[in-house]
């Protein structure tokens, strides 16, 4: 009952946000061996290596200021078509990197320890992206970390719209990490494997249009009104050091 | 001794795994306290229970105390039964611990779905089961600790 009581209370956010830090520090020095394995790698790297690499890194960074000279083209093109149809234009969201610190310590729950707090204006409900698709959210911020919750949670929902037909529905986590139910889609909905699910912008908390999943079986049974869709997150959950928060709109970009 | 130890086994627990071994790593804290318990119970009792399980709960990000109460039922347990618990053999130790550590479980996740955690299936007693494997090799390590340094 106690513990009902002190959940949420505001008179509580500090020791709150004390209590997130101070484990984020246990999770940096439980990380250090393993952190100081990959820093000494990266030291000693070989010349050629490194060369290597900024060849490398120098034709990605080539082509993929083309394709933003092509993008910036296309959003001053769309931007126009928008103006016409007299419709607000797509706002756009910057983002904050941010370190994976660990995962949480408890097996059932997916959630991710960053190195990011209020004081660098974290706020609950942010959403984390990863470099191919959404992450998840922040659910818990201390002064200098905080820890979010990923899509794959049991706890999660966000919700969706396939990016072919514009069908909107829910996608749950399951607790498994390559594994999202999208629930109550009519049996009849035009949504098929291998779809692409968008985030729809409904609720307010997440954007609307970042990749969040791709459909990976459904299962129509015969007489039931809806079909189990089954889908497969599509940022990698488990790999990967850095992720990415999307700030808040500018609100000079909404018309 | 015994605080370092525990520490040792927080680290442990924080330490940077594979996500898909999470589910497989026992819980060395509650493991390492319990061994104490049986081994100094006129020192270690249940105030130790209660820092081990809201340290657990810090570190989780669960709400405090839910691990906490779960680990002081369990040490009252052992605290109860002790001189038993010590004339079994590994394999009856193992049993009672395993019992032990999927006991606070339970209470952890009864009191989270309480506040309002979903939780699916029977998994949270899988690290359960792997704890039970791991006793003995924790019991002789500690064991051996404690006679090395001589620890009252």
């Amino acid at each position: 009952m106690l513990l009902f009581f002190l959940r949420d209370h505001p008179a509580l956010e500090t020791p709150r946000q004390f209590t997130i830090d101070t484990a984020a520090i246990l999770y940096r020095v439980a990380a250090a061996p393993k952190s100081a394995f990959i820093g000494i790698g990266d030291f000693f790297q070989s010349h050629s290596t490194l060369r290597a690499d900024k060849e490398r890194l120098e034709q990605e960074n080539l082509v993929l200021k083309g394709q933003t000279q092509k993008l910036a083209s296309v959003l001053a093109e769309n931007g126009r078509y928008r103006a016409l149809l007299r419709s607000a234009e797509t706002l756009e969201r910057e983002v904050m990197v941010a370190e994976i610190v660990a995962m949480t310590a408890a097996p059932s729950r997916h959630e991710l320890v960053i190195d990011k707090g209020s004081a660098d204006a974290v706020h609950v409900g942010q959403p984390l992206l990863g470099a191919d698709g959404l992450m998840g959210q922040v659910i818990r911020v201390g002064q200098y970390n905080s820890h979010a919750l990923l899509i794959t949670d049991a706890t999660h929902a966000v919700p969706v719209q396939v990016l072919r037909s514009g069908v909107r529905g829910l996608a749950e986590g399951t607790g498994a990490l390559n594994r999202l139910v999208v629930r109550h889609i009519a049996a009849t909905t035009d949504i098929e494997e291998g779809d692409t699910l968008v985030t729809s912008g409904l609720g307010g908390l997440f954007p609307a249009g970042y990749p969040v999943a791709i459909v990976t079986t459904i299962i129509k049974q015969p007489g039931s009104s809806f079909s189990q869709v089954v889908a497969a997150p599509i940022a990698s959950l488990d790999r990967g050091r850095h992720v990415m928060l999307a700030l808040d709109l500018m609100p000079n970009s909404s018309q | 001794m015994v605080f370092g130890s525990i520490f040792v086994a927080l680290l442990l627990l924080a330490a940077p795994v594979p996500m898909s071994w999470r589910g497989f790593i026992p819980d060395w804290p509650l493991l390492f306290l319990f061994y104490w318990v049986l081994a100094l119970p006129n020192r270690v009792g249940v105030l130790l229970a209660c820092m081990v399980g809201v340290l657990t709960d810090l570190l989780d990000g669960s709400p405090i105390g839910a691990t906490a109460i779960g680990s002081v039922l369990a040490v009252l347990i052992i605290l109860v039964s002790y001189q038993r618990i010590r004339q079994f053999d590994g394999l009856k130790q193992s049993l009672v611990m395993g019992l032990l550590v999927s006991l606070v479980h339970l209470v952890e996740q009864r009191l989270e779905a309480f506040l309002g955690w979903q939780h699916v299936g029977t998994d949270f007693l899988i690290p359960a089961t792997v704890s039970l494997l791991f006793w003995v090799p924790v019991r002789n390590g500690l064991r051996f600790l404690r006679r090395y340094y001589e620890v009252q």
